[in-house]
């Protein structure tokens, strides 16, 4: 007997060791999960704020240089030097030679366009010779080589005193801006024909630049700035659509990617960004975007072909800047003083220069993320196209020159928002039920009422959103009326209490317990039949038919179909059971005596919840209402579908919004790894998560305070 | 001293839960200004029937009730007696201590501020005549904003008093009130008791034989639901005209 107590003693303590060593390290790996979730959202999100680097690469001697571009690959850098050919300067010094046929040395000017893939160049005796530029990539086994293909596309004579500013082609086709001793024009070059814009400009063009639809010019002379509108091989003299004085006398000018924005180099160091804005009543205005600061004339511009950044190539430096963010990326370290061309690799992996005695630098560029900065994350920005700065949320847009903005405040006011209506119309119900249900309700009623509210949390939140989304939204719109009635229904009905209030004890007395219930819920369906029954005629008489229409015409309020008032129905209907069951519990544990003891004082039961158990049960609400709101802001289905997905910044309850947790759902999975977006999207996951951590920790350290100031409740 | 108006008085009074009667046909008239003790084993309803003189019985689910309650000759269950007047004239002081989270203050001005007195001199005033009535102002004065919990359990019930008696009124029920008291506390609460009874009547549960002799000047003892035995208390320990009563005095059931 003994024996056997021992052992059994011996197993229950193996048992209690085992149980605890699994508790402890259960408990233990949902700490490291936690804390290895916050580091990987640290590690994937910081990254985008990285600043960029370059480092330089080494030197290749060559011959003197007019003009150079390089391949997507960044193989070799192709220079036209002034004896007519193309050197093809690769990495270890090799040089292939292509003549430029037709072209009588020696070649005065040469110019490629942004993209690298046209070259015009005016020849020794002036005739302006426009070549297609190519190199394909064709595979020997393993290697990559890279086939030059040099096509002429037409040649015109050019004249005296004429020089290039810019170039655009498009096929077999190649737009040359030319500026001459007294203005500039447009040389229109094709396989066919050959044809000349002239522009009226005021004075000697000195610097310009062509849209890469060839559809727009921009002319500097030495005090002015002109914009043209509609290139056409038929007009023979153009207008400029808008002109505006110039501060500064301009060197050089280059249109960013995007077709949008000019930035003009000037004499001082000047660089400032242009753009044409529609303008008030009719035609157009040019408006100065940017300005930024640098010393040392500025010889040319270079846009990107990948984003916002152009490559600024001053007398003795060259700086990478970047448009939308306004900052300076970086200098190039180790720039030659005697550089002559300066260029952007294709892919903005690399840059090169090539000094006066042809030797070819080239820098390695990490740029990392020049469109995301804090100022750009969270601050108004002035992006290309708009009149001043707004905080705008759009990833992704149809063409290439599109620039993404991502200011994550639309997203943070919207999860705020969709939480905020959510709280509104979820707390006032769960808590105003929870003590219902605690201390008025008739008994039993708490057996049911309770379970059933809780089932409401078991609808998997897809089916309330769907539910939302597509029944709810569209009878909320029809019924406009109506469902601000039932938004009413509350306070009516704490009106007609308060009159009721009033009336004799006597009648007081025949309605209670259950048959108060009955008269109340009563009273609700009759009034919801009156308000259906009346709707039609409300809408006839008081707002010409329709109330959105009304809304709009009378009191400019516009009204999407999906918006915060249908999101606070469906993610309030989410937050009901979280917050109702936590305000519950936190109501039954105040002790039976303290309510005893108020109404033993000859307090009223609404007297007694007031003072004595809606104070003790204080801190589980506040926690109720704390844990209701982290649940509304990380709350993805219901808004993902029925908040209509509009990153808005307006807190208006009838139009829609973006919260971050649907953006993350909706565009992380179309992200590019390692991208810009998917970083910014990272960073939005670690916001929430910093989001729901502080709604915790507030909740805690406030429900802690308030259960000192009550102190240890009386058992 | 059976010629003292009656404060409290039932006439057949029959009350109790769901399908079980607690009390049978209760007959019991209750003096002024005396201190009156229900005795008798767990569960014979003394409770039950102190708590019909305030109605507390009423949010117990399934109460039932028959026959009169009388307080001071006015029917506690006459739908025209508002329960809040009625409690502020019978005030009640519960088995354990149960001051609320609140500072040693406003538990007793509790009763005066839900009749709505909102004075604030005018609750002061009510607050130290009631500590003094219920001798604990001399423990608490310089910690009247203090929470009610820092005090001793037999500070804390004497404080119950206190709040009870801060609305005023003539009647005091208690419920075992020193049951969770340790003998010294006890020993402060009964010569409370005692000195309170000069002004208010004060009806007393309680389990222990020893307190009812020491403190109450009547006493009644019911079982099974019945009153026994009503009468002085000295003439009812010293000869007990029942044999139940008797058996239940000398300690052979309980």
């Amino acid at each position: 007997m003994r024996a056997d107590t021992a052992r059994f003693r011996a197993r229950a303590r193996a048992i209690d060791r085992w149980m605890a060593g699994l508790i402890t390290g259960g408990g233990a790996a949902v700490l490291i999960a936690t804390f290895l979730l916050v580091l990987f959202l640290v590690i994937e999100s910081v990254p985008v704020l990285r600043s960029p680097r370059a480092s330089s690469e080494g030197v290749v001697p060559q011959g003197v240089p007019l003009a150079a571009a390089e391949d997507e690959y960044r193989e070799r850098v192709t220079v036209v030097g002034a004896e007519g050919s193309l050197h093809l300067v690769g990495r270890d010094g090799e040089v292939e030679v292509i003549p430029l046929e037709g072209v009588q040395p020696p070649v005065h000017q040469a110019l490629f366009s942004a993209d690298g893939r046209f070259l015009v160049a005016v020849d020794g005796v002036g005739r302006l010779h426009a070549f297609s530029w190519r190199q394909r990539v064709i595979w020997e086994g393993e290697r990559r080589v890279l086939q030059p293909r040099l096509r002429a596309i037409a040649a015109t004579a050019a004249g005296d005193g004429k020089h290039l500013l810019a170039v655009v082609g498009e096929g077999s086709s190649a737009k040359v801006l030319v500026g001459t001793e007294d203005g500039a024009s447009v040389v229109h070059l094709s396989e066919k024909s050959t044809s000349a814009t002239n522009l009226a400009v005021a004075g000697p063009a000195v610097a310009g630049a062509l849209t890469a639809s060839g559809e727009q010019a921009w002319v500097a002379t030495a005090n002015g700035l002109q914009w043209f509108q509609r290139l056409d091989p038929e007009v023979s003299l153009l207008e400029p659509t808008a002109s505006v004085p110039l501060s500064f006398r301009p060197t050089t000018a280059a249109v960013l990617l995007g077709d949008v924005t000019l930035v003009l180099g000037g004499e001082s160091g000047e660089v400032e960004a242009w753009q044409a804005l529609p303008a008030a009543g009719a035609g157009w205005r040019l408006d100065q975007a940017a300005q930024f600061h640098g010393s040392g004339r500025v010889i040319a511009v270079t846009p990107s072909q990948r984003e916002k950044s152009f490559l600024v190539q001053r007398i003795t430096a060259a700086e990478i800047l970047h448009l939308t963010s306004r900052r300076t990326l970086l200098a190039l370290p180790g720039y030659p003083a005697d550089a002559v061309v300066a260029r952007l690799s294709p892919r903005l992996d690399g840059a090169f220069a090539v000094t006066a005695k042809g030797a070819v630098h080239r820098w390695s560029l990490q740029l990392h993320h020049p469109e995301a900065s804090l100022a750009t994350l969270f601050l108004p920005v002035r992006y290309e196209g708009y009149e001043r700065a707004h905080v705008v949320w759009q990833s992704s847009g149809g063409s290439a020159g599109f620039e993404p903005k991502l200011s994550l405040l639309p997203l943070i006011v919207g999860t705020l928002k969709g939480a905020l209506y959510a709280l509104l119309f979820s707390a006032p119900l769960a808590l105003a039920g929870a003590l219902y249900v605690n201390q008025f309700a008739p008994r039993g009623l708490r057996e049911v009422v309770k379970p059933v509210i809780e089932l409401m949390a078991a609808v998997p939140s897809v089916v309330v959103g769907f539910l939302a989304a597509l029944f709810l939204a569209p009878l909320v719109r029809e019924h406009l009326l109506i469902s601000a009635g039932v938004l009413l229904a509350a306070p009516s009905v704490a009106a007609v209490a308060v009159v009721w209030s009033l009336a004799p004890a006597r009648w007081q007395r025949r309605l209670s317990g259950a048959r108060e219930l009955v008269v109340v819920l009563g009273m609700l369906v009759v009034a919801g039949t009156v308000l259906i029954v009346l709707e039609p005629h409300l809408h006839q008489a008081w707002f010409g038919g329709d109330v959105v229409h009304w809304l709009y015409q009378r009191l400019g309020v516009t009204y999407d179909q999906r918006n915060a008032m249908v999101v606070g129905f469906a993610l309030g209907f989410a937050v009901i059971p979280i917050i109702f069951t936590i305000a519950e519990d936190a109501l039954s544990n105040v002790p039976p005596s303290l309510v005893a003891a108020s109404l033993a004082l000859g307090a009223t039961p609404w007297e007694a919840a007031r003072t004595v158990v809606i104070p003790a049960a204080s801190p589980g609400l506040f926690a109720a209402v704390m844990l209701g709101l982290g649940r509304a802001v990380g709350e993805t289905m219901i808004v993902l579908m029925a908040t209509g997905n509009t990153p808005l910044m307006s807190l208006s309850p009838f139009n829609g919004m973006r919260t971050m947790a649907a953006t993350i759902a909706v565009e992380l999975p179309e992200a590019p790894y390692g991208g810009t977006l998917y970083r910014v999207l990272i960073l939005t996951a670690l916001l929430l998560f910093c989001f729901t951590f502080a709604i915790n920790m507030v909740a805690a350290a406030v429900a802690e305070r308030l259960r000192k100031r009550f102190g240890r409740l009386a058992a | 001293m059976t010629t003292a108006p009656a404060a409290l008085r039932t006439r057949s009074l029959l009350a109790g839960f769901g399908s079980t009667a607690v009390l049978q046909a209760i007959d019991l008239t209750i003096p002024e200004r005396q201190i009156t003790a229900f005795i008798g084993p767990s569960g014979c309803g003394k409770s039950t029937l102190l708590r019909c003189f305030n109605r507390m019985n009423d949010h117990l689910a399934g109460f039932f009730r028959n026959g009169e309650v009388l307080v001071h000759g006015r029917d506690a269950y006459d739908p025209s007696f508002p329960l809040e007047e009625l409690r502020s004239q019978v005030g009640m002081v519960f088995q354990k201590p149960n001051p609320f989270p609140q500072s040693i203050a406003r538990n007793v001005s509790f009763g005066p501020r839900m009749a709505g007195v909102r004075d604030p001199a005018v609750l002061a005033e009510l607050v130290e005549a009631s500590l003094r009535r219920a001798q604990l102002w001399d423990e608490v004065k310089d910690r009247l904003h203090a929470s009610a919990f820092e005090l001793s359990g037999g500070q804390q019930q004497r404080l119950c008093i206190a709040r009870a008696l801060a609305s005023g009124p003539q009647i005091l029920l208690l419920d075992e009130p020193a049951s969770a008291l340790d003998p010294i506390a006890t020993a402060k609460l009964e010569e409370t008791i005692l000195e309170l009874s000069r002004e208010v009547t004060i009806v007393l549960v309680t389990h222990n034989l020893q307190q009812a002799a020491r403190v109450a000047h009547r006493t009644a003892f019911l079982y099974l639901g019945k009153l026994i035995e009503e009468g002085e208390t000295a003439a009812m320990f010293a000869a007990p005209r029942e044999r139940l009563t008797e058996e239940y005095l000398t300690g052979r059931f309980g």
